[in-house]
């Protein structure tokens, strides 16, 4: 596929872009300056900063129309943002170009009790959509995240949740879009499809073409509205957690995934001992403190139930497959402290784990994968021994960190009821430190390779995902036929997924 | 050559570690997500949410200041102060907002746009013209706001209060600059009204009275606020008073926290809220007189997040006989500014918009149902009444009371 658009963009043609924009948006909601542009550059990503040529932040779907317009008629890259919010340097502009910031668009349209879903712009974050939901008695299915992410793209973009076991991942809980394609011209997606048949959750029509759009970055269109499932709130809830005996991988998964099939959880993930100190500390010397008294590994998970009676038969049905299992729960005075700091309101309304996991040493690195029970234990090896080969721990402050490298931290959710577990591998970096800077950048892409060498994948073609596509010798040229029809001049944010 | 850039340091460098560690998270947009009642209520920074860019939140400056450093060593994002810069630094109010919501924390927003402003002093780009104006003023007249050394001392004429010129006392009374304004004669009038009547053994300063120098620190004249808070520090000792007490949130927070590290001070600094509930604890003041009206009170950024003073004026105000109370959405840590900027710095450089986020405010005091809002801040006070709200300070519901 041959690039169609300006790169790097002349003088000329930005100038112009940049009036045009003006006059579509109004004087104020435009920015090429500098000072605008180097604030867009970077994400909680290790990715390189690198700028947008300019701002531009519409006000709805009909500015995010005109803005793709003006930027076809030029051969301008448009590269849609919505919070900024991204581990793995999807807000980071390739192509410079177009940054559209669709912070202006932050309302929620529609809430729909009856039929128990909202109505949601791009802006529209995930605290919000619970502070709504709670009202309702509902809730959203919301990230292992800060409650700040959109709700539109961590939806779009597969994002997991600590609900996703039981409730699956973000596109799950999608019923219609509103997309804004390369010609700007309107696609509705699902329900919205179905003028006045109001809101179901009805894929189509006909062949469903909400799929291109999933995890695809904006590359087919831009998300402008998405009709969002909200769930009931269960309001009796036990939160508890499971350790095994023995410390390695292998007992606690298999407890896991026995686990997942009793089909009691409401929540479950795995934590080891570091990630479950630092979400229940308040600071790095607290979380160093309490590891060391922590299980090696735990899978927390909540019960909850409609009424008590509910909850006493799931605690009745939990209590008789740790007998069969040889499990044990994790002492309640662990459970307490992490409750204190992350109780079933927060945890199920928002986290704050992610925050919380950079004040280890400022950020660190996500690689989100899956693969099966089977094969975790083993991929966990060679990984720690990726790790010491790396990064090895030569800076003084690894000596108080929650995660020596001899304990990686390794985070693990069932999906499809254990057919298939979310993984995520961190590496923990310091962006204010070169050396750390140089040892980690390589990581990403060798831990990438490692986990595609032995058995496992990656759902998004975010970065890691990019390593995958060479592998895919069928899928990968179909995608790019696909964005050759549906975007020949390559605008919506080229350089993603592998694509030119 | 300034006196500034003969600055030995370069203030980035100070916060460019905690700067690069920014991860946007996007916390420092919204208050406390688990405190969000209403949506339209969430937002905490006042310059994010009326100019939208990214470079008007806290995470945005951290960008600045990593842009601004690259200029000492690789140059791959090369960023010079100009226009756009400015106006996204100077319309922060310095409300704090940002770093009470870094939940990762060593990330320090709030000292990062400090930084900035000093950064920006040493290459003589700012102060701008209306600080330069206020920086001047407390050069001639010890007052920011132009006002003469006599106004300031006009609002206790009659009353035959102490004098520390030719008195001794055991607690000075501190009034602070906004003392000098005719708005602000019944605060002080009602304030020395509670401490003759609770026995405190009190004096002021008057016309000597000096300016706690906080506008020149937030405006960016670190080295002059420093040489300035020395002197009124050793004229304070001089008095050999134990304890000082003002009316002013930002004199508090200057004097007691601000002052750290520029040289021993023998006395302490309380707010008048902390002392007024002493007295009502102890039984030395008395409120009889029931005062009607139900008010929500507004927490002032220096008394609420920069000092954690949150509960003494809750408390003084729920013994004021008959008072009902009711609290903003965006209450504690979670205060929306008012906008003026803790010296009343952002409202003498853009009006405009420090007008329009008091409305904001105002706009939340209906929404509660508040009849009144109360504070404890004279630039809050003054800054919110000036955008149409019946606003009073605290100390003036507490003498109603007496």
């Amino acid at each position: 596929m041959a690039e169609k658009f300006y790169d790097p963009i002349p003088e000329r043609i930005l100038d112009q872009v940049v009036a045009e924009l003006k006059q579509a948006l109004g004087d104020e909601w435009v920015s090429d300056d500098p000072v605008t542009c180097i604030c867009y550059s970077r994400d909680q990503s290790i990715v390189r900063a690198k700028k947008p040529n300019l701002v531009a932040l519409p006000a709805g779907t009909e500015d995010v129309q005109k803005v793709i317009r003006i930027a076809r008629r030029f051969q301008v890259p448009v590269q849609p943002y919505s919070t900024g919010i991204n581990s793995y340097g999807g807000c980071i502009p390739e192509k410079a170009g177009i940054l559209l910031d669709l912070r202006r668009m932050n309302r929620v349209l529609e809430v729909d009790p009856e039929n128990m879903v909202m109505r949601v712009q791009p802006f529209v974050s995930f605290g919000w959509g619970q502070c709504i939901g709670e009202k309702l008695g509902m809730r959203l299915i919301n990230p292992t995240a800060p409650p700040t992410p959109s709700i539109l793209a961590n939806f779009l973009d597969k994002g997991v949740g600590l609900s996703s076991t039981k409730y699956g991942m973000g596109p799950e809980h999608i019923l219609g879009m509103t997309i804004v394609d390369a010609e700007g011209e309107i696609i509705k997606t699902g329900c919205d499809a179905y003028p006045g048949l109001g809101h179901v959750n009805l894929p189509g029509p006909g062949p469903d073409l909400a799929g291109i759009y999933e995890a695809s970055l904006g590359v087919f269109g831009v998300c402008t509205e998405m009709v969002v499932q909200l769930y009931h709130w269960p309001r009796h809830e036990i939160f508890t957690a499971l350790t095994s005996e023995d410390e390695d991988l292998e007992g606690i998964l298999r407890i896991m995934k026995a686990l997942v099939r009793e089909d009691i959880t409401e929540e479950m993930f795995l934590f080891q001992d570091g990630y479950f100190a630092i979400g229940g500390a308040e600071n790095n010397e607290g979380a160093e403190i309490m590891r060391k008294y922590m299980p090696k590994n735990s899978i927390i998970f909540y019960l909850m139930g409609k009424t008590e009676e509910e909850l006493a038969i799931k605690k009745r049905q939990l209590d008789r497959f740790v007998e069969r299992t040889g499990a044990t729960y994790v002492k309640q005075a662990f459970m307490d402290l992490f409750n204190q700091a992350l109780d079933a309101r927060r945890c199920l309304k928002i986290t704050q784990q992610t925050p919380r996991a950079e004040r280890l040493r400022g950020s660190f690195l996500i690689m989100w994968f899956n693969t099966t029970f089977a094969e975790l234990p083993h991929l966990t090896r060679l990984y720690r021994n990726l790790l010491r080969e790396t990064v090895a721990d030569s800076d003084p402050r690894a000596a108080k960190d929650p995660f020596p490298k001899e304990s990686p931290a390794v985070y693990v959710q069932p999906m499809e009821f254990g057919r298939t577990i979310g993984v995520e591998f961190d590496v923990f970096w310091s962006p204010d430190d070169p050396e750390s800077v140089k040892r980690t950048f390589p990581v990403g892409p060798a831990v990438t390779n490692l986990i595609l060498d032995h058995g496992g994948w990656y759902e998004r073609t975010s970065r890691a995902g990019i390593l995958q596509s060479p592998r895919l010798p069928v899928w990968f040229p179909v995608l790019k036929e696909i964005k050759q029809t549906l975007d020949p001049l390559n605008i919506l944010n080229p350089g993603r997924m592998g694509l030119p | 050559m300034s006196e500034f850039t003969r600055l030995s340091y370069n203030p980035l460098l100070q916060v460019h570690r905690s700067a690069l560690r920014c991860g946007k998270c996007g916390l420092c947009r919204y208050i406390d997500n688990l405190d969000i009642r209403e949506i339209e209520y969430s937002a905490i920074c006042p310059s994010g949410e009326r100019f939208k860019f990214e470079e008007y939140y806290g995470s945005g400056k951290s960008e600045l200041v990593r842009g601004l450093l690259t200029q000492l060593g690789a140059t791959t994002n090369e960023l010079e102060i100009n226009d756009r810069l400015l106006h996204a630094l100077y319309t922060c109010t310095l409300c704090g907002g940002c770093e009470k919501m870094c939940e990762a924390l060593h990330k320090y927003p709030l000292k990062s746009i400090m930084a900035l402003r000093e950064y920006c002093v040493r290459e003589e780009k700012a102060p701008l013209p209306p600080h330069r104006r206020m920086a001047d003023s407390i050069a001639e007249r010890d007052n920011p706001l132009g006002n003469p050394p006599e106004a300031r001392a006009a609002w206790a004429k009659g009353l035959r209060l102490k004098n520390f010129t030719k008195d001794k006392a055991e607690v000075l009374f501190f009034t602070g600059c906004m003392a000098a304004r005719p708005g602000q004669r019944r605060v002080m009038q009602a304030a020395a009204k509670l401490l003759k009547a609770a026995g405190v053994d009190f004096g002021i300063l008057g016309e000597a009275e000096p300016c706690c120098k906080l506008p020149l620190v937030r405006i960016g004249l670190r080295k002059s606020f420093e040489e300035g808070a020395k002197m009124v520090i050793a004229m304070i000792a001089e008095l050999g008073v134990s304890k000082v007490v003002t009316t002013c949130a930002g004199c508090f927070q200057t004097l007691d926290r601000e002052y750290d590290d520029l040289g021993e001070r023998p006395f302490e600094t309380v707010h008048i809220s902390e002392l007024l509930l002493e007295l009502l604890d102890d039984g030395a003041l008395k409120l009889k007189k029931k005062v009607k009206g139900k008010v929500a009170y507004h927490d002032p950024c220096t008394l609420g997040r920069y000092t954690e003073n949150y509960q003494n004026p809750r408390e003084v105000l729920a013994q004021i006989p008959g008072l009902q109370t009711v609290e903003f959405l965006r209450a504690k840590g979670n205060a929306w500014c008012c906008g003026a900027g803790c010296s009343g710095e952002v409202a003498a450089l853009y009006p405009d918009y420090a007008r329009e986020t008091a409305a904001i405010r105002l706009k939340e005091a209906a929404h509660v149902g508040a009849k009144q809002i109360a504070t404890a801040c004279p630039f809050c006070e003054e800054h919110l009444r000036a955008a149409g709200g019946n606003v009073k300070d605290l100390v003036e519901l507490v003498a109603e009371a007496l």
